[in-house]
């Protein structure tokens, strides 16, 4: 599995397993596009001082559809994600790692770290707008 | 997560609590190098870059926002000092970020949090505040300190007995002042409400107390318990300057005197000096006050002789329930108090042609005089002028 080159020498953890099951993210395109899974990092490295680690390399995903009804309140509180969409896919291990990241308001959430050469947004499709 | 953040014209800031986190913290708090708090959220992005708001916020005012009494719509669109900062940061490397000043007005709703959003943290404790003038702009009430030093008493302790009888004589100056500002001749329930006086709370040092107004100021800043805290100021300021005293107690009658003079008995009883400071959420009304033990001596003294000079008159409305024409003595009943007193001799025919038990408005001249023997002020004796 080939990561970018941007991630540090640690990322992803050596607790990451590998990519499985079903997960729920906000997406801003429908279908959901490439730009939809670029890590922040990636996106903007002078956000973080051009500083790569293994939190901005990863993606946030839900694995458990319970916790959308918080995406839509993170949609309504922060106005980056007013237009974004409930996507739901279906993980596999050629498509990186995983992590369980839980927070109070998210307890299923995952950080996610996609190799290079994949294409995960092939596998999700809007659920909710 | 980067807790570091280097944010153009910020500098460096410091997380202090992630809110939202979706892919990075979309949504937290964060503090500059020399402790400025600040509240940031992702407003946007668009193929060129991406937008981040920051608003700066007391501590005070971030409690109110982390427990949900602020909304993030307010939090931002409501500034504590009238602008935000807007981040943007471009995605093409030879563009540098840029940090702009900018009035609420002028960010788009699109760009801030939906109102009505909240955040719903338990918020245990208040952090230690900074000063009163950010606490009276953050909860927009009038704040009145009070810095008690007490005689004999090193440490801060003070007795409670004490402290009950100079919260409670503050609070009956107030109400006066109240009365004659709001041109009511009862304290009722709606004076009671806006003249209403908090314990905010109690610091270290010397015996430092901090009131507060309960009701909060208007939009345009403006309180009426602020109106009776000027004119209570103006009091304190005047210390024992006789003309001064004079001047403000002429337009404010007599009763705001003998309520002051209680007030500042209160206090002479057991604390050496006092000082006041009131901070408003109106950066032109506030001010400071201090009063020597000696002050406190000469202005009881000035204004028990003031009392006695000046004879003042008020009205009231209430039931007459004496009339003895005989001894010209007359009693009238209103809802707070029972006035009993003479008859003056322009007010006699009207009284003999009165009814018992009717309900009259009637001019009262109150006058204090002093018992010779103990030179101690008497209560008040009134004397009627007219009946109507």
């Amino acid at each position: 599995m080939e990561w970018p080159d941007f991630y540090p020498a640690n990322c992803p953890p050596a607790e990451a397993k590998p990519a499985s099951g079903i997960v729920y993210r906000l997406v801003n395109h429908d279908p959901a596009q490439e730009e939809d899974f670029k890590a922040p990092f990636e996106e903007n490295p002078k956000r973080f001082n051009y500083k790569p680690d293994i939190k901005n390399c990863g993606l946030s995903v839900q694995a458990d559809i319970r916790d959308s009804e918080q995406l839509k309140k993170t949609m309504k509180m922060i106005p980056r994600f007013k237009n974004s969409q409930i996507a739901e896919g279906e993980l596999n291990p050629t498509l990186g790692f995983i992590k369980h990241t839980p927070s109070s308001d998210y307890k299923s959430h995952h950080s996610w770290w996609v190799p290079i050469g994949t294409e995960p947004w092939v596998v999700f499709k809007i659920i909710s707008r | 997560m980067a807790d570091i953040l280097n944010i153009t014209g910020l500098g460096r800031l410091e997380i202090v609590e992630t809110y939202v986190y979706y892919d990075q913290p979309v949504l937290f708090s964060c503090k500059s190098a020399a402790g400025h708090l600040y509240l940031a959220v992702a407003a946007d992005k668009n193929d060129e870059h991406e937008t981040w708001l920051y608003v700066g916020v007391s501590a005070e005012r971030l409690n109110l926002i982390r427990s949900g009494a602020i909304d993030l719509h307010d939090a931002f669109a409501e500034p504590e000092d009238s602008f935000l900062l807007r981040e943007i940061i471009p995605y093409d490397d030879q563009t540098q970020p840029r940090m702009e000043q900018i009035e609420p007005d002028r960010i788009s709703e699109d760009m801030l949090p939906m109102p009505g959003e909240c955040l719903d943290l338990e918020t245990k404790t208040l952090p230690a505040l900074s000063n009163s003038e950010e606490v009276a702009k953050s909860k927009r009430q009038e704040i009145l300190n009070l810095t008690l030093n007490f005689d004999g008493v090193f440490r801060t302790e003070a007795p409670v007995a004490i402290l009950g009888k100079i919260f409670g004589k503050l609070q009956d100056v107030i109400n006066a002042i109240g009365m004659i500002r709001l041109q009511s001749q009862k304290i009722t329930e709606d004076l009671r409400s806006k003249m209403q006086i908090s314990l905010l709370e109690v610091g270290a040092g010397s015996f430092d107390i901090r009131l507060a107004s309960t009701k909060t100021v208007d939009l345009l800043n403006h309180s009426d318990f602020g109106d009776a805290i000027e004119e209570f100021l103006k009091l304190l300021k005047a210390g024992s300057n006789q003309e001064q005293l004079k001047g403000i107690l002429e337009q404010l009658r007599s009763k705001v005197a003998g309520e002051y003079i209680e007030f500042l008995k209160s206090l002479n009883d057991s604390v050496i000096d006092t000082k006041f400071t009131w901070a408003s959420p109106n950066p032109d009304r506030g001010g400071t006050a201090y009063l020597s033990e000696t002050q406190m001596q000469e202005t009881i003294e000035i204004l028990q002789r003031f009392q006695e000079e000046t004879p003042s008159t008020f009205k009231i409305t209430g039931t007459l329930t004496g009339a003895f024409l005989r001894s010209k003595r007359f009693e009238i009943e209103t809802i707070e108090e029972t006035y009993t007193g003479d008859i003056a001799d322009e007010a006699f025919e009207t009284v003999s042609k009165a009814t018992l038990s009717q309900e009259y408005t009637a001019t009262i001249q109150e006058i204090i005089q002093r018992n010779e023997a103990t030179n101690e002020i008497t209560k008040p004796k009134y004397q009627l002028l007219s009946l109507r």
